[in-house]
């Protein structure tokens, strides 16, 4: 009974306001558990990687040299690499987000009829989602993009473009964009499923209302679908974004960066230098800036985002 | 329902020709790389390299029992297994004990350590490998469950606490009400009354932990190095090494490793983007 939260009316004075901003003591043993994980295992190596980003440090010796800001000096003047990787990130953002996100948009508009075997093309278009990515790497390398037995280059021989037939990802112009539609095609069932999900919420007088006063389908889905569906569309863009900061399996299985790291993302680059050549510190300077480069762009997101919705803008 | 008759209304036969057009094209678009997989983990060999057709002829089901014997996927399935039950389950207790804190008692700094666990959701995990490797290394669980449980769990906690936490404010509150005048302490209400009460969300939440765990990648390619405890996602490149020319083979692996996942999408699958969808209606 002791645990009933006192009545705020009654209690009255300096006490009350301590106690409340204290709280229910409880409370922390309840969050306990996950705090403690949470520092460990995220707070702590975030830490970690701002403090070796200063140093010369190879992971293994117990020579750690202070460099100052060399590191970060050195990736933003004189690695070509990583301008390549901020680059791709560019690239994989941009068209993530724009196709992915109206691909999924159109595909759940169509199905928002009713129409036959509307589960059944769900199904099918989400079914890459839950497979894994490395299974999705092989299959596309090898069975899509390979050039003399993949599918792609079959199907462009066949109807007679020769010239379409391309080392899909041996070319270092185009290896980064062959990725980048695996990409695409894995994760728009999910932008589908999610914009399916958000018009569930759209209430139903909106529509009724609007047949009401005469508007054609595609009027209502422009003024009343789409517009309400502003949530779904950022809850997208973020995640699109994002996508572009935390690629590292799908590159690593087709093409480990390369050839000659023209696909490389910054999560690649960071792999490369820290396991492959040991450049541990100069890794732990190219993570900072990757944690910054997400926490800033998701800020400016967000905060837009907000801003128009105070206007009424979004 | 009434929905549904009133946006098809008026809607004329041709047009759900044309629709059903468009989307058979994306079904082909969708569809061919997973078709092709099944149609070359059918075929032997020869057949890969002497046919451009894509079917094969002479169904090779053997593939599939001979990856059984002649690779350690069993080791791989049980490794996955034990990691992703581990850190499901992990996860869920502490993440649904944080969540129903933050949804229903009071303390001190509690929403500005609800964002910062929450940003945790935008942090790409490869900023932080580095120090998790050594720091795996240094407890010595290189080669250890643990060293994979622990850093999955917590990467589950954000997601899942947002998703509970959201789930948890829209249980009536009277509920509660009743059972703390009864006597009943925090955790009982927590464990008795809202646990049951969130089987959507939770359900929910072990599919996106289950696949989580079930595909990561990275940290499992750098810590478990030994053959016998290496995880799924790492059973492509070992069969790389061992198939590398044998196509039928290797794609008879893939989709083996692939069905778990699947069986549990298609078992859990109303409930995927339900819990996601709770905490984007609040906003």
């Amino acid at each position: 009974m002791s645990k009933v939260n006192p009545n705020p009316f009654i209690n009255s004075g300096r006490k009350k306001s301590w106690v409340k901003r204290i709280g229910d003591k409880e409370a922390y043993l309840f969050i306990l558990p996950c705090v403690i994980f949470f520092c460990f295992y995220i707070i702590y190596p975030l830490y970690d990687i701002f403090f070796h980003s200063f140093f010369k440090w190879d992971g293994l010796s117990p020579l750690k040299k202070f460099i100052s800001f060399d590191n970060y000096i050195n990736i933003f003047l004189y690695d070509d690499v990583f301008h390549i990787a901020l680059r791709n990130s560019l690239y994989w953002a941009i068209l993530t987000t724009s196709i992915q996100a109206s691909l999924g948009l159109f595909l759940a508009l169509l199905l928002d009829f009713s129409i036959r075997g509307k589960n059944l093309y769900k199904s099918i278009f989400f079914m890459p989602v839950p497979i894994s990515v490395i299974v999705m790497g092989y299959v596309w390398g090898w069975l899509m993009y390979d050039v003399n037995l993949g599918q792609v280059n079959n199907f462009f021989r066949a109807i007679g473009l020769k010239g379409l037939a391309l080392i899909w990802l041996g070319d270092p112009d185009i290896a980064i964009f062959s990725i980048i539609l695996v990409n695409i095609w894995k994760w728009t069932g999910f932008s589908m499923v999610m914009y399916m999900a958000g018009m569930q919420s759209i209430p139903i007088e909106l529509y009724e209302a609007a047949t009401i006063d005469g508007a054609s389908h595609w009027q209502r889905v422009r003024y009343i679908t789409i517009p309400l569906l502003m949530p779904t569309h950022f809850t997208l863009i973020v995640l699109g974004t994002i996508g572009a900061f935390k690629t590292f399996d799908i590159v690593y299985v087709m093409t480990k960066g390369g050839p000659i790291h023209s696909s490389e993302l910054i999560p690649t680059k960071i792999y490369y230098e820290a396991f492959n050549l040991f450049h541990q510190g100069y890794a732990s300077a190219i993570a900072v800036i990757l944690f910054l480069l997400a926490l800033v762009t998701t800020i400016i997101q967000i905060s837009y985002y907000s801003k128009g919705r105070k206007k009424g803008r979004l | 329902m009434i929905k549904k008759e009133l946006k098809a209304r008026g809607l004329p036969r041709i047009y759900h020709l044309l629709i059903h057009l468009v989307l058979i094209f994306f079904t082909i678009f969708f569809a061919t790389p997973l078709v092709l997989t099944v149609f070359t983990s059918l075929k032997s060999q020869a057949e890969v390299y002497q046919t451009l057709s894509p079917i094969p002829v002479h169904p090779q089901w053997g593939n599939y029992i001979g990856i059984w014997q002649e690779t350690a996927l069993l080791t791989f399935f049980r490794n996955s297994v034990i990691v992703t039950l581990a850190s499901v389950t992990i996860v869920l207790f502490l993440a649904s004990l944080g969540a129903y804190a933050f949804a229903r008692l009071n303390f001190f700094g509690k929403n500005a350590l609800y964002y910062l666990v929450l940003s945790a959701l935008l942090l790409p995990i490869h900023t932080i490998i580095i120090p998790l490797f050594r720091m795996t290394k240094q407890l010595g669980l290189l080669n250890n469950y643990l060293g994979l449980i622990g850093p999955y769990s917590t990467f589950g906690i954000p997601l899942i606490l947002f998703i509970l936490r959201n789930y948890f404010e829209t249980i009536p509150k009277e509920i509660e009400d009743a059972a703390r005048i009864e006597g009943c302490s925090s955790f009982g209400i927590y464990w008795r009354i809202i646990l049951p009460l969130s089987k959507p969300a939770l359900a929910t939440v072990i599919i996106w932990q289950f696949m989580a765990s079930w595909n990561e990648f990275l940290l499992a390619l750098l810590c478990m190095t030994k053959p016998l405890l290496k995880t799924l996602p790492l059973a492509p490149l070992a069969f790389y090494g061992q198939y590398h020319v044998i196509w039928g083979k290797m794609f008879a692996a893939l989709i083996t490793i692939s069905i778990p996942v699947l069986i549990v999408y298609l078992s859990m699958q109303k409930y995927f983007v339900k819990g996601l969808t709770a905490g984007a209606l609040k906003q």
